[in-house]
């Protein structure tokens, strides 16, 4: 994959994504007050979530699929590349067709993300099925991109719905459970895998409690096979008891998190690490929360707790492990792109010295003080504590960009490490 | 790290390769592979040093970069001709072997691990 060039090149048409939610809110702090079911609303948060975290995270497979699995990608050379020309247009046009209530021009930019995602469906499928791993980590992949497939296509059917009206079933059943093939079904499965995978080697860890992790898969998996048809065809029962299964599930894999956490030798936390964490208690919250609506309907029928259980979801769970993983991440990449070539041969930086920790820091403090502000907002019904819940979230992710370009900087800047070597340098090593 | 070195040969070669690879970093860590307890074997004849190191986790990415990067720092020693390195599983990595410099760099005390 070029030296990491494709894992970056899908992490950094991400984050321009969010720089444009940055922007977005920044010109309608409101929205987040305004129905879910509102155009700019859907718009705003499909460039979030296809935009940013999806494209973030296909960037992640493409990287962790060869090293999970243990063996190379099982797909041509262009494949992954002609996903990246597929996604990242298609999500700009779909969009451009929210921004613009212009559906039809919505299932067009869709269909190329789906088409694209159907790429990476088979090279998926390819590389688990010429592995022999086969615990709960290797399955997340295929899982999570069959989900992924599931989702996006129910998504370019509700959107040639719109402009067609075809479709006989209930739409607003098949947006709920578009959404939650989506989060649940891509997102929360891949991070139910490969938590596993890459806390405990950035962290000197050890995977733990192996077969809660398999039972806490095994339950979201069952919970969604559930909900999804229960929200779509508006069968409570089924949605109530998917939901339950689904917070089983996440429980589970809760207590092999912590327990995996709990082993790590890296004591001392930095905050993408820390992030990765809240974040990851956010999505539990986020999954006991989704039941509670379920369970009752007085709420559900109130569109600020729907808002506010999408925002705890998207912008607190979601959006922080997946920018806490991308303090690790972007580092990684960049230094393996820059620095790995001359390990041995001359004095090289460690990645984790290539960002910058206060900037870090300062991220995560924005993020979570203005998640905070906008839910309260939401709940609330204050117009003042979403401006400036807003306004927080926007400068972390400015920050947080500003962090990344510091990072990348080192593509065209190579430097010398900071700390000197432990030993002082003996005179230079040469052949006699 | 042990190393076996033919008798009248440099005796202060082993010393000089550990102090190299005391300066070839994890990346991740900041912790040099002689403090990570890596390097498990060096064995020197005439020039020629075979070394065997492991790695922390089966999954680290950046393997083949430690290992190309060991063999081009031992290359670069004084009195070294040519060098080898076989990436070896066994016995398994643990964090016992980390050297106390590292374990204070990671903040890690055995009754907290």
């Amino acid at each position: 994959m070029g030296g990491g060039r494709l894992p970056l090149a899908f992490i950094g048409s991400g984050l321009l994504a969010l720089a444009g939610t940055s922007a977005w809110l920044a010109a309608r702090p409101g929205l987040a007050a305004a129905g879910y079911v509102d155009p700019q609303v859907i718009g705003f948060v499909h460039l979030l979530l296809p935009g940013f975290l999806l494209s973030v995270c296909l960037g992640a497979m493409y990287q962790l699929m060869p090293v999970v699995l243990g063996t190379p990608l099982r797909c041509g050379d262009g494949l992954p590349w002609t996903h990246l020309l597929l996604h990242v247009p298609g999500v700009a046009v779909m969009i451009g067709g929210f921004a613009h209530a212009r559906f039809g021009i919505v299932a067009i930019g869709g269909a190329a993300v789906a088409v694209g995602v159907l790429l990476l469906g088979s090279a998926a499928l390819a590389t688990f099925d010429a592995s022999k791993r086969r615990d709960a980590v290797a399955w997340s992949l295929p899982l999570a991109a069959m989900w992924l497939a599931a989702a996006v296509w129910v998504g370019v059917l509700l959107a040639a719905n719109r402009r067609l009206g075809f479709l006989s079933l209930g739409v607003l059943g098949l947006l709920r459970a578009h959404a939650h093939l989506g989060m649940v079904g891509f997102f929360l499965t891949l991070l139910q895998g490969v938590t596993f995978q890459l806390v405990p080697m950035f962290t000197m860890g050890e995977t733990r409690r192996p077969r809660l992790i398999w039972a806490g898969l095994v339950g979201t998996q069952a919970g969604l096979l559930l909900l999804a048809p229960g929200l779509a065809f508006g069968r409570r029962m089924a949605a109530i008891g998917g939901g339950t299964l689904l917070v089983v599930g996440v429980a589970l894999s809760g207590i092999a998190f912590a327990a995996t956490f709990a082993s790590r030798r890296r004591r001392n936390l930095e905050p993408g690490i820390l992030g990765f964490v809240i974040g990851a208690g956010l999505l539990g919250l986020t999954a006991v929360a989704g039941a509670g609506l379920l369970a009752l309907p007085v709420m559900a029928g109130s569109g600020r707790w729907i808002v506010a259980y999408g925002v705890i979801g998207i912008v607190g769970g979601l959006a922080l492990t997946v920018l806490g993983m991308l303090c690790k991440i972007i580092p990684f990449l960049v230094w393996m792109r820059v620095y790995g070539p001359r390990v041995g041969r001359q004095p090289v930086p460690a990645a984790t010295t290539l960002a910058s920790t206060r900037l870090e820091w300062t991220w995560l403090v924005l993020h979570l003080v203005g998640l905070g502000l906008v839910i309260v907002g939401v709940l609330g019904e204050s117009g003042a504590l979403l401006r400036i819940g807003s306004g927080a979230f926007g400068v972390g992710v400015a920050v947080f960009l500003l962090n990344g370009l510091g990072v990348a900087s080192h593509n065209w800047r190579p430097r010398a490490p900071v700390v000197a070597a432990r030993v002082p340098m003996a005179a230079t090593p040469g052949k006699s | 790290m042990s190393d076996t070195t033919p008798k009248m040969a440099d005796e202060e070669l082993p010393e000089r390769i550990r102090q190299t690879l005391e300066k070839v970093y994890d990346p991740e860590f900041g912790i040099s592979v002689v403090d990570l307890g890596l390097i498990y074997a060096l064995r020197i004849d005439g020039g020629h040093v075979q070394a065997e190191m492991t790695l922390t986790s089966r999954f680290c990415p950046a393997g083949q970069v430690m290992l190309d990067g060991v063999r081009c720092a031992i290359e670069g020693v004084t009195g070294v001709r040519s060098a080898e390195v076989a990436l070896v599983w066994e016995p398994a990595w643990t964090p016992e072997r980390l050297s106390p410099a590292a374990r204070d760099q990671l903040g890690w005390r055995e009754s907290t691990g």
